[in-house]
């Protein structure tokens, strides 16, 4: 029998419940908890779907989308993911949906579908909606961007360790080996230009099939994917891709019998806490909210 | 296309079992790398590599393969650069081969090549393997190991444990020693780390070579400073985790043991490489 992680039963048994959980719970949505994160704490969700990739092992988009509008709902508290848009969009924005092309495991077009189309339902007509990995310092809709959206595969990488959401802006730069030094150590000084400062306002990592180990120049063989059939999405790049990091080196664990660390280590995620004060890297401050399955889930 | 180029395209078959050549070959230089490998061309340029050559393999229905070929400048590259990553199983191609995953590394001279397929099948293995052999064959000077290897003591110079390099972003890579590039490490030195021990028990030795007696104190200073203060007058010190750390500089070389279990076992290792040395010199 397939284990779930939170049902709505579950929910309104043994959670705070509010009177916009009650009526979350009569919409269909599954509220994850109070409509804020604890104080001083960021919140990140990780939502599992284990039946969002098909036989073909392609991913179903109404899945995708459903896990992203679960996601949004719990993230911002909200019983309708529509309104959990509203808090981040608005119909006189500029959004650039900050997708990554990686041929071997890219974002992919469910998740990047499924963003736009709840930009759009935000009220954003389409002329005013980008969607690019590369070329953004020449596309005026990233360059005018008022809202940034970031998601990206979570995969190892043979120099940053970890390919992460905070590296995923790194084409804001005109030259991005600037930011090599130290195996990538400051990437997020990338955070505070003013290309990016304040205007991302989504965090997804892809946790479809992540890469959990890099060989080779190409930094790519199937053996070391696995499908964890995940989303993790927060306001808070470094907390997400704690999450998402632990996962990567607990599967490393289940995979080679033995603690195993990145090589080289994803440290510019820890400090882009500690010396970029971008976020919280630090479980203790991360609130996490699992939702869906928790077969394989791995933290 | 330049000579060079066209050098390392007449390694590579134009097809093999099937997997014929696709589309144009693409060149890329340490300024161009990033085009193609992202962050990762960070390894290769840390090894001096001068030119690659990426060619795509596609046969009907199968995953495509992708060959790799570097010119590395030296035959030491070549070699330092097959060993940044040591895991597989020996494929007895080139002077030294590796093959994991789908993935098969060899060097042979100064070029050292991966041959990546991205799904491996028994199909897609045979044909790498296949690729690989006919460029070994058509590489046709062989070259030397690095002469530093030859101050590896026989008992830490295990298969597939000895790793060849000159930056301290591939020395932590290996092994971390700390965040500050505490042995001025850089493209003028040439280092060698050697592995033994077991997962959770490992002891590392490290040999440095400075281009000069002046950079070679420099770095010592440096390192015992950040790293052994207050050190016996041996070059001894324990560590917080009771292991020890040992280090002496001779010449222009410096000599570390890192996580040995004991004082005598770390300078006996010294010593070890110390002999060598004296005998380098004779």
């Amino acid at each position: 029998m397939k284990k779930r992680t939170l049902t709505r039963r579950d929910f309104l048994k043994t959670a705070a419940v509010t009177p916009l959980a009650g009526s979350l719970a009569l919409s269909g949505f599954k509220a994850a908890g109070p409509a804020a994160a604890a104080p001083g704490k960021s919140r990140v969700i990780l939502i599992r779907r284990l039946d969002v990739i098909g036989a073909d092992k392609k991913q179903k988009p109404e899945v995708v989308q459903q896990m992203l509008d679960e996601a949004m709902a719990a993230l911002f508290g909200e019983k309708n993911p529509a309104d959990a848009w509203k808090r981040i969009v608005k119909p006189a924005d500029t959004v650039g949906i900050k997708t990554n092309v990686w041929n071997y495991l890219p974002t992919g077009p469910a998740v990047e579908a499924a963003l736009k189309a709840r930009v759009l339902g935000a009220g954003v007509p389409e002329e005013r909606i980008g969607l690019a990995d590369r070329g953004v310092l020449s596309n005026p809709l990233f360059t005018k961007a008022t809202v940034l959206l970031n998601a990206r595969p979570a995969r190892t990488h043979a120099w940053s360790g970890m390919g992460s959401c905070i590296k995923n802006m790194i084409q804001f730069v005109p030259q991005p080996s600037a930011y090599h030094g130290d195996t990538c150590a400051d990437l997020a000084a990338i955070w505070s230009l003013p290309a990016v400062k304040d205007r991302v306002k989504l965090n997804v990592q892809v946790m479809m099939t992540p890469l959990f180990h890099s060989i080779g120049p190409q930094n790519f063989s199937e053996q070391y994917t696995w499908p964890y059939k995940g989303l993790i999405v927060g306001q808070d790049p470094v907390a997400v891709d704690a999450v998402a990091l632990r996962i990567l080196e607990a599967k490393r664990r289940e995979f080679f019998g033995e603690d195993k660390p990145l090589q080289p280590p994803a440290h510019h995620i820890a400090y882009a806490d500690t010396r970029h004060h971008l976020g919280h890297s630090d479980p203790a401050m991360i609130e996490l909210l699992k939702l869906g399955d928790s077969d394989g889930i791995l933290i | 296309m330049d000579k060079t180029k066209a050098a390392l395209a007449g390694l590579l078959p134009a097809e093999v079992q099937g997997w014929k050549a696709a589309g144009e070959d693409r060149f890329f230089d340490p300024q161009t790398i990033f085009d193609y490998l992202d962050g990762g061309g960070e390894v290769y340029r840390s090894y001096n590599f001068q030119l690659l050559l990426s060619r795509r393999y596609e046969k009907p229905d199968r995953p495509a393969l992708i060959a790799d070929v570097f010119d590395m400048g030296t035959p030491a590259d070549a070699f330092g650069v097959f060993t940044h990553d040591l895991d597989g199983e020996p494929a007895g191609i080139g002077q030294g081969s590796l093959y994991k995953a789908g993935l098969l590394s060899f060097w042979k001279g100064r070029t050292f090549v991966a041959l990546t397929a991205g799904e491996e099948t028994e199909e897609s293995r045979r044909a790498v393997l296949e690729i690989g052999r006919r460029a070994a064959e058509a590489i046709k000077e062989a070259g030397s190991e690095p002469s530093l290897l030859k101050l590896v003591p026989e008992a830490w110079a295990l298969p597939q444990r000895v790793h060849y390099f000159h930056t301290h972003p591939i020395l932590n890579y290996h092994y971390f020693v700390a965040a500050d590039n505490v042995l001025d490490l850089n493209e003028k030195t040439e280092a060698v780390l050697a592995v033994a021990g077991v997962k959770g028990a490992k002891s590392y030795l490290l040999i440095v070579k400075y281009p000069d007696d002046g950079s070679t104190s420099a770095a010592f200073r440096h390192f015992a400073g950040a790293i052994i203060p207050g050190a016996s007058g041996d070059g001894s010190k324990q560590m917080t985790d009771k292991t020890w750390t040992a280090g002496r500089r001779q010449g222009s070389h410096v000599i570390i043991v890192f996580k040995s279990v004991s004082r005598e076992s770390a300078l006996a290792s010294l010593g070890d490489v110390e002999r060598l040395l004296e005998i380098k010199r004779k």
